[in-house]
């Protein structure tokens, strides 16, 4: 008894300079947990019952590893929003398409409205002529008539 | 303008089946690598949490510190399997996001938040007087300076050889030593102390 308060001195010695073994440091911890703790050696309990006790604490929360996941989302996050933006670009596209062609067909209508107008002042055109013509008749025989 | 309705449906067609196909190779990628992946970093994950309470102190925090270190190595899958000691490794860089918040916060000047200490596991047949002192240990530790903190965490509670230490906070075995030898006669020191006031 008293040769095992002496050695368990001895090794706290090596311990508070910091040249026990692990195994040393397993055998102060067994004697300071157990009930044979001799009464001057008392005041070094405390320190090695929390070592032991804190060795057993765990922590509580569950772990996530979503980072794959929410790599994945960001990934198809960016293949969305690509989609999206070339699909804007479409309707886009197809919409100025359209308003081009309806600009064509407008275009067209109205070149075809000048060109039935041009003809009808063509034909007047021509009746003018027509009323020219006649008239230098008459008048190319009335010129003759008074030589 | 030179891409009809039809060309440009038909290309993000394309795009989405490339997507798709893509996520689902992810996907048992992932699944195969998690099992692994959580065989060699499990074991050690409350040595982890411990390391980070006694340095961020409070439960919350190193609850915290715990998942986003997890996260780091989850990252980092594919370098782990390089790595001889995964263990060690995690403690480092354990080490390195601590002193890290310790550090943001100090020039954030937050306080710590000295607060979760759970008493209700001491046994009932420990004295009052014993209980005391184990909380006194505690509170003795959190008073030390964060080196030591680390050395007693690991030598004392977590039983680490010292090799395995040098590696993990990248310090001689001497300065481990001196370190380790002035933190526990600190605690020792507070002990007696108390131990005499009670006498007294």
């Amino acid at each position: 008894m008293n040769t095992e308060s002496q050695k368990i001195e001895q090794l706290i010695e090596k311990y508070l300079n910091a040249e026990t073994s692990i195994q040393e440091e397993a055998l102060l911890k067994n004697y300071f947990t157990s009930d044979m703790v001799a009464p001057h050696l008392m005041h070094y309990q405390g320190m090695f019952i929390y070592f032991s006790k804190n060795r057993t604490e765990k922590a509580t929360k569950s772990l996530r590893l979503k980072t794959g996941n929410r790599r994945r989302l960001w990934l198809s996050g960016i293949a969305a929003g690509f989609a999206l933006l070339i699909g804007g670009m479409a309707v886009q596209n197809y919409y100025e398409q359209k308003q081009a062609e309806k600009a064509l067909a407008d275009t067209k209508m109205a070149l075809e409205l000048i060109a039935k107008q041009l003809n009808k002042g063509n034909k007047a055109i021509q009746e003018l002529e027509n009323v020219e013509k006649t008239k230098n008749k008459a008048f190319r025989t009335e010129l003759s008539i008074t030589k | 303008m030179q891409l009809t309705f039809n060309q440009v449906t038909i290309m993000s067609r394309l795009c989405n089946n490339f997507k798709l196909h893509s996520s689902s190779y992810h996907k048992t990628d992932q699944v195969m690598n998690q099992k692994a992946f959580l065989q060699i970093v499990m074991p050690f994950r409350d040595k982890v949490f411990r390391l980070a309470k006694r340095l961020l102190v409070s439960q919350e925090e190193a609850e915290d510190a715990t998942q986003d270190l997890y996260m780091k190595l989850w990252n980092n899958r594919i370098q782990l399997e390089t790595y001889n000691n995964v263990e060690a490794y995690a403690m480092t860089i354990t080490k390195n996001y601590c002193l890290d918040r310790l550090k943001s916060k100090q020039a954030g000047n937050l306080s710590l938040v000295h607060s979760n200490f759970s008493s209700s596991s001491h046994d009932l047949q420990q004295s009052l007087e014993l209980q005391d002192s184990v909380k006194m240990v505690q509170d003795l530790i959190n008073e030390l300076p964060e080196q030591q903190k680390m050395v007693i965490q690991l030598r004392d509670i977590e039983q680490y050889e010292y090799e395995e230490i040098e590696r993990i906070l990248d310090m001689s075995q001497a300065a481990i030593r001196t370190n380790l030898s002035r933190a526990r006669k600190t605690i020792r020191e507070g002990l007696v102390q108390k131990h005499q006031y009670i006498a007294l």
